[in-house]
């Protein structure tokens, strides 16, 4: 039941306008890089990359805004999720079928991004061979792979906050907020112990840890200086940030579960 | 009656291309001057930027280039107005605050800034950090060398930063003639000789004693100069002030003989008593 209900997840997915849009925009992105390395003077390959997989990264979060965001919130608007639940189906399973079918669209979409990366870095190097520099193609691998984690992260999240909120609008807002925050929530916080102590409100500095903690720190995920610059990164690294991202999914979505089981579908 | 039927939207597509074609070149919004200079500061733009920090670094160093491009310097002076390098300033340090590891804002900031003349310690100090921070790269230990050396007049800075540039391009020879004539220009002969020799010796090691012939005929002149220092160190303990000619020395028996110049030029002391020779390291 649970891989019936991914697999038409994937497909209510894939059948979403939204997608094609949001790839196309990708690979228009992609095929300006190419345009645009040639402007630079010597780091172009780092360049290319941070286009690259800026792309990526944004394209990946328009499909939770506007796909993931939109499924489990829709479902309870238009009432559909009823002709699941009144089959018999429990809701925990309904809620993993739904997770599991997204993370499985923005898998494949991922793959696709990293496909058109790929091609996208070796046609400038093979342009400009002797200004690609140091960037890293497994490190630029690796990195889409930590931004479908981050993604498949904040999808667990939209899917607990489309429970709690009464609209898909508010979902989404939602849903962006803690984007945002986690993004910069590490940055905010050095800035912070970096200033002296009469410079900052202990109100700001207290709202700030908070955030740093109730937040997830997003900016974990993101490997795009270490990729364009082939900085070396220690496998504990890459196994804490992976330990990070699945432990907090499944805590979030096992609240989610916890929610939706209490839940009282009017 | 179909040509007629099309030739009223006809006319209308050509006179809607007509206008826009006269109207493109006005439709574009003049910005203030203070406004079109106008820049964030670098803290504030790494928290707003998010998981989007190189990407507003490409663009930040891309404005500037643009900016570079398309401006002149003024006719008078040949230089951009002060805060218009202020502009170019905050532009590249925003660049480099985003990504400490992007080459092209450091790169540029040494040709349009500090060539200039504009901060240049401050600039400079920009270049040696970024030095410090792309370990690999030997271009940028270079340009802070030379900068510390040619510009701020700091020898010890400059000596380190030519010695990284040497060891991170495998032992370039031009590095390490040029840290080693820094380090004679800033009095620390001994420095440039024990420098150097390691270098050659290190060159021994890889096997690549030939490329490096150049660096022993340095190292003798260097040895020559600094057997003459001592002497004039010596002469100057006894009498109190720097003797005038390198000869005087000899008479003295403060320097047993004049050492072999390895370029067939001489010895010399200058007006300040510091030695020098007439085919190299005037």
């Amino acid at each position: 039941m649970l891989q019936a209900i991914a697999w038409i997840t994937f497909l209510e997915g894939l059948r979403n306008k939204a997608v094609y849009g949001i790839t196309l925009l990708a690979g228009l992105m992609m095929t300006f890089t190419v345009a645009l390395s040639s402007m630079i003077m010597r780091d172009v390959g780092k360049v290319a990359t941070d286009f690259t997989l800026s792309s990526a990264t944004f394209a990946a979060l328009l499909v939770v805004l506007f796909v993931g965001v939109t499924i489990l919130a829709r479902d309870m608007e238009r009432k559909t999720i009823y002709l699941a639940l009144s089959r018999a189906v429990p809701r925990a399973r309904y809620l993993l079928g739904r997770f599991c079918g997204l993370c499985l669209l923005q898998a494949a979409i991922m793959l696709l991004l990293l496909l058109a990366s790929l091609a996208t870095l070796l046609l400038v190097r093979q342009l400009y061979p002797s200004f690609f520099g140091t960037v890293s193609l497994g490190l630029v691998g690796l990195a889409h792979l930590f931004v479908l984690l981050q993604m498949w992260l904040l999808t667990a999240l939209s899917m607990l906050f489309s429970l709690v909120a009464s609209s898909s609008f508010v979902t989404f807002l939602l849903t962006t907020l803690t984007w945002l925050i986690g993004s910069s929530t590490q940055e905010v916080k050095q800035l912070i112990e970096a200033s002296s102590p009469e410079q900052i409100a202990p109100v700001v500095k207290g709202l700030v840890w908070l955030a740093y903690y109730l937040f997830p720190n997003f900016a974990l995920f993101d490997l795009k200086a270490t990729a364009a610059h082939g900085l070396a990164i220690s496998g504990q690294s890459i196994f804490f940030t992976l330990l990070y991202g699945t432990g907090y999914s499944v805590a979030i979505l096992s609240l989610a579960v916890v929610v939706f089981k209490h839940k009282e579908l009017a | 009656m179909l040509a007629r039927g099309l030739i009223m939207p006809l006319l209308a597509t050509c006179c809607g291309v007509a206008l826009y074609l006269y109207a493109l070149p006005l439709a574009t919004v003049v910005k203030p001057q203070y406004e079109e200079q106008f820049a964030l500061p670098a803290t504030v733009l790494r928290v707003v930027t998010g998981q989007f920090k190189e990407i507003s670094a490409d663009i930040s160093f891309l404005n500037a280039l643009t900016w570079l491009g398309g401006t002149q310097t003024q006719p008078d002076t040949n230089r951009y107005l002060p805060q218009q390098y202020q502009w170019l300033h905050q532009t590249f340090e925003n660049a480099i605050t985003l990504d400490p590891y992007f080459m092209d804002p450091y790169y540029l900031m040494n040709s349009a800034l500090i060539w200039d003349r504009y901060k240049v310690a401050e600039v400079n100090r920009l270049i040696a950090k970024g030095a410090d921070t792309r370990t690999w790269d030997a271009l940028l230990p270079f340009f802070a060398g030379f900068n510390y050396y040619y510009f701020l007049n700091n020898g010890d800075q400059s000596f380190y930063y030519l010695k990284q540039a040497s060891k991170r391009s495998g032992g370039n020879p031009f590095y390490d003639s040029l840290a080693s004539r820094v380090a004679y220009k800033a009095d620390k002969t001994e420095l440039a000789i024990m420098y150097l020799e390691e270098q050659i010796r290190e060159a021994e090691l890889k096997g690549l004693k030939a490329s490096v012939a150049h660096l022993e005929r340095r190292l003798e002149l260097l040895k020559g100069i600094r057997e003459i220092e001592v002497a004039v160190e010596s002469y100057r303990k006894l009498f109190g002030s720097s003797p005038k000619t390198v000869n005087e020395l000899t008479t003295l028996s403060l320097l047993p003989s004049i050492p072999k110049e390895p370029n067939g030029g001489s010895y010399y002391l200058d007006p300040t008593g510091k030695v020098r020779s007439t085919k190299d390291l005037k």
